[in-house]
């Protein structure tokens, strides 16, 4: 005898059966409705179950076959299905935001998932940080402890940073403060700690030479040292840094890399701090720091020092001061590398991309004349230096422009490195054929995403908007997620590499390292070489394919909720429907269909596209003469140089 | 007689390293993970059966942002990565694009074993640079030992990777876990 169905299966059974039929549509089977409700269930708060596994299954099972089944659920109960493929896959997304990353960058992740989107919150999970604490211990074992010190939770600080915060901070305000603030426009766990550690920092190293005296310097002081490192850390500090390492040694202590987590000798932390505050004297004056007041300083997160150029010696003995190229000179720059000219793409960049596999395919997509009439494919390169957010960038493409930037801090490398001026460059045709050699991977890169841009145009995937505030101008663009960057990476690595097999190791010495890398990676385990990059600092900032569906799906909660409830009235047998509500019914279809389609195409051609640049890869051959003559080292121990 | 003697050294032969979380991955391989190292979970793209390439991924501790990996793949015949172990290994024991410029280094390749398993064993030293395609990245050293092992259809590879910070006090981790190595597709 046939098991009952329970009352929302037979539900999700009725509504797809009263639907609408779509030409071809799938017909919902017991199998499909079941497999749909426990997909709805997983993500139902008031049933706790919220498993990551269950989600990875839910949105395999979503888009498997080309996203029948979604496709199905979307028209026939559109709010059941927003909810379980958005809530699907922003649990998904929370359970690779703390498996892959620590720390920092796990906290900034969180930041976005748990307080700027607005989908984990739903199944009770966030928006403060601590509220997620139960479901890793439920569901991430292993993981217990790094998150909690990703998200520097009040017990994981040890009581020397406690005790310095206690001027101001008890346990109850820090869990107000949230861990990583992206924007930098609100106070947060991990400056808030930095501003400590770097005044006290100053404290210490201004009275270094009274601390060495001290009888029992190594234990007074190592402890402290080590944790401002770890607290310097995160923000690059890398000067202050040394200087404390340069400390430790004048005390006896070796440098190390900071702790993984508060030490035994943390314990002694009151102790330790009190040494350090006599050295600041009995009077010390001066505010109660208020941490959560201070403005962040701009400190470059990024690491290192962008935009200085070390003086080099000249060729002759001489030394050679380099010149950075004036906006004149990069304005003249642009369409020397490259533009389109009578449906031609010309220029030093053409040259340079034309005989490879990526190269060519870039090539084609400037000249499609099909294409030129929408005008995607215009090409407008300029080079322009970095500011704010893409002073440490390479290049850039931006959607609101259709430009495509080089970031003039490499032409100023490319110059320095090889003792010439901007001016010399502009006039010496092989200087500037080397220079394109240099920028073309970049620019393959950046030309993959307004690629990228003209694929969502054309399939109506830029459904989102944004007001300029200033002009009201509405621009429309698309979501952007990380396999967009995999795909760009991954024909940068695929260019340098045919290069390099059709030209040799004298091509290679004219790139970055990294551009090396990339090829090195994209030979070495293809598209997921380079996707497994991602799981350091990098990119954090952007959310992963399943984020951002969670995102955009979510989105159309509202929408999901009117198609419903028309859609109901609809089927009503006396109702009337207006025509707005016909309209608005119409609209909000085609607005789900929208969103939905982004998801399911945006998988299938994250798919085909990791197809080809594998095959492309099949065909490269690095075995080339070279390999032969090399000799490979003897490899030192770990740790050791 | 000499089946039961046979049969009690394979079971002795098969005994599992101290320590460690005894994993299974599908009709492919077990192991054991070393403690409180967590699984990470494929990515979009290709999936495992779509690339032919079956395997896991264990997260341990992470330092400069980089967390110490374990890896352990089987590649089907006919996979889309590499056709072959020696494939494989040309790719990944000396500079994929035919010319070291960057200073990694790359060692010998010896003979070993994982599990009871004949192995192909090389270690090198590479680079990452964070962030990635900055101006002025962060470089951080790393150290990554893999095992490759050749069965009757297809190859595995058990790879450890690791900031360098790490790498020596995590090895024996990744080492356990290779002794503990069974092929189920041999």
């Amino acid at each position: 005898m046939k098991p009952k169905l329970n009352l929302l299966l037979s539900a999700l059974l009725a509504l797809s059966a009263a639907a609408p039929f779509a030409a071809g549509a799938r017909e919902l089977t017991e199998a499909d409705a079941q497999m749909v409700l426990d997909c709805i269930n997983n993500v139902d708060p008031a049933k706790n179950l919220l498993s990551p596994a269950k989600a990875d299954e839910c949105n395999d099972q979503f888009t498997e076959g080309g996203g029948e089944l979604m496709d199905k659920a979307s028209r026939d109960f559109p709010t059941l299905a927003v909810q379980a493929v958005a809530r699907n896959n922003a649990l998904a997304d929370l359970r690779d935001i703390i498996v892959k990353y620590d720390n920092m960058p796990m906290a900034s992740g969180l930041t976005r998932v748990l307080t700027e989107r607005k989908v984990l919150s739903q199944m009770n999970l966030g928006p403060k940080a601590e509220s997620v604490t139960p479901w890793v211990n439920k569901h991430l074992q292993g993981r217990e402890a790094a998150f909690k010190k990703g998200i520097r939770s009040w017990d994981t600080l040890g009581q020397i940073r406690t005790n310095a915060l206690s001027a101001t901070l008890s346990e109850g305000s820090w869990n107000e403060v949230i861990p990583a603030d992206r924007d930098n426009t609100k106070p947060d766990r991990y400056k808030t700690l930095y501003f400590w550690a770097k005044d006290k920092t100053e404290e210490l190293l201004a009275a270094s030479a009274v601390a060495a005296r001290a009888k029992d310097a190594a234990a007074e002081y190592g402890p402290l040292v080590q944790i401002l490192k770890e607290d310097l850390e995160p923000f690059g500090d890398r000067a202050r840094i040394a200087k404390l390492d340069k400390f430790l040694e004048g005390i006896g202590v070796a440098a190390k890399a900071p702790p993984a987590g508060p030490s035994a000798a943390d314990k002694k932390g009151k102790d330790v701090l009190d040494a350090a505050n006599r050295l600041k004297g009995a009077n010390s004056g001066g505010n109660a720091d208020a941490f959560l007041a201070r403005t962040f300083d701009n400190s470059n997160a990024a690491g290192g020092v962008a935009g200085k150029i070390a003086v080099v010696p000249g060729g002759k003995g001489a030394a050679f001061t380099p010149v950075p190229i004036t906006d004149a000179q990069a304005a003249q720059l642009g369409p020397r590398m490259g533009a389109v000219k009578n449906g031609k793409f010309t220029g030093a960049l053409a040259d340079e991309m034309r005989g490879t596999k990526a190269g060519d395919e870039l090539v084609t997509f400037f000249e499609d004349k099909k294409l030129a009439k929408t005008g995607g494919n215009k090409l407008q390169l300029k080079f322009e230096k970095g500011v704010d957010g893409t002073e440490n960038a390479l290049g850039w493409y931006s959607s609101d422009d259709k430009v495509t930037r080089i970031n003039t801090s490499l032409v100023d490398n490319f110059c320095a490195e090889r003792k010439i001026t901007p001016e010399e460059l502009l006039k010496d045709k092989k200087a500037m054929r080397d220079l394109a050699a240099y920028v073309a991977p970049t620019f393959v890169h950046e030309t993959t995403h307004q690629r990228q841009d003209v694929w969502n145009t054309q399939r109506g995937f830029n459904f989102l908007r944004w007001t300029d505030p200033a002009t009201g101008k509405v621009d429309k663009f698309s979501p952007y997620q990380m396999e967009m960057e995999a795909e760009a990476f991954a024909m940068n690595g695929s260019f340098v590499a045919e290069k390099t097999k059709k030209q040799g190791p004298a091509y290679l010495q004219k790139l970055d390292r990294i551009d090396r890398a990339d090829a090195e990676r994209y030979l070495e385990d293809g598209v997921d070489g380079l996707r497994k990059q991602y799981h350091g600092e990098s990119y954090t900032g952007i959310d992963s394919m399943r984020g951002e569906a969670a995102r955009q799906i979510n989105a159309a909660a509202y929408t999901a909720q009117r198609v419903n409830a028309l859609a109901q009235k609809a089927q009503q047998k006396d109702a009337v429907m207006t025509a707005a509500e016909r309209k608005e019914l119409q609209e909000g279809r085609d607005a789900l269909k929208t969103r939905f389609s982004w998801y399911r195409e945006t998988l299938a051609k994250s798919k085909t596209d990791e197809l080809k640049l594998l095959d492309w890869r099949d065909d490269i051959d690095p075995e080339g003469k070279v390999l032969t003559t090399l000799k490979t080292s003897l490899m030192p121990e770990p740790g050791g140089e | 007689m000499s089946h039961f003697f046979l049969a009690a050294a394979l079971c002795l032969a098969a005994a599992p390293a101290a320590g460690g979380q005894p994993y299974t991955e599908g009709e492919y391989f077990t192991m054991a993970v070393p403690d409180g190292w967590t699984r990470k979970e494929p990515g979009v793209g290709l999936s495992d059966a779509e690339k032919k390439v079956f395997g896991a991924e264990f997260f341990g501790p992470a330092a400069d942002g980089l967390a110490v990996l374990l890896g352990a793949h089987y590649y089907a015949p006919g996979n889309l990565l590499h056709a072959t172990p020696e494939k494989f290994i040309k790719l990944h024991a000396a500079p994929a694009i035919g010319v070291n410029l960057d200073g990694k280094v790359y060692g010998p390749v010896k003979t070993g074993k994982a599990g009871n398993y004949y192995a192909k064993v090389f270690e090198r030293k590479t680079y990452e640079y964070q962030p990635k395609d900055a101006l002025h990245p962060k470089k951080i050293h790393i150290f990554e030992k893999f095992y490759v092992v050749p069965v009757k259809n297809g190859f595995y590879v058990l790879r450890y990777y690791a900031p360098m910070d790490l790498a020596k006090a995590n090895l024996k981790h990744f080492e356990a876990a290779v002794a503990s190595f069974k092929p189920l597709k041999r």
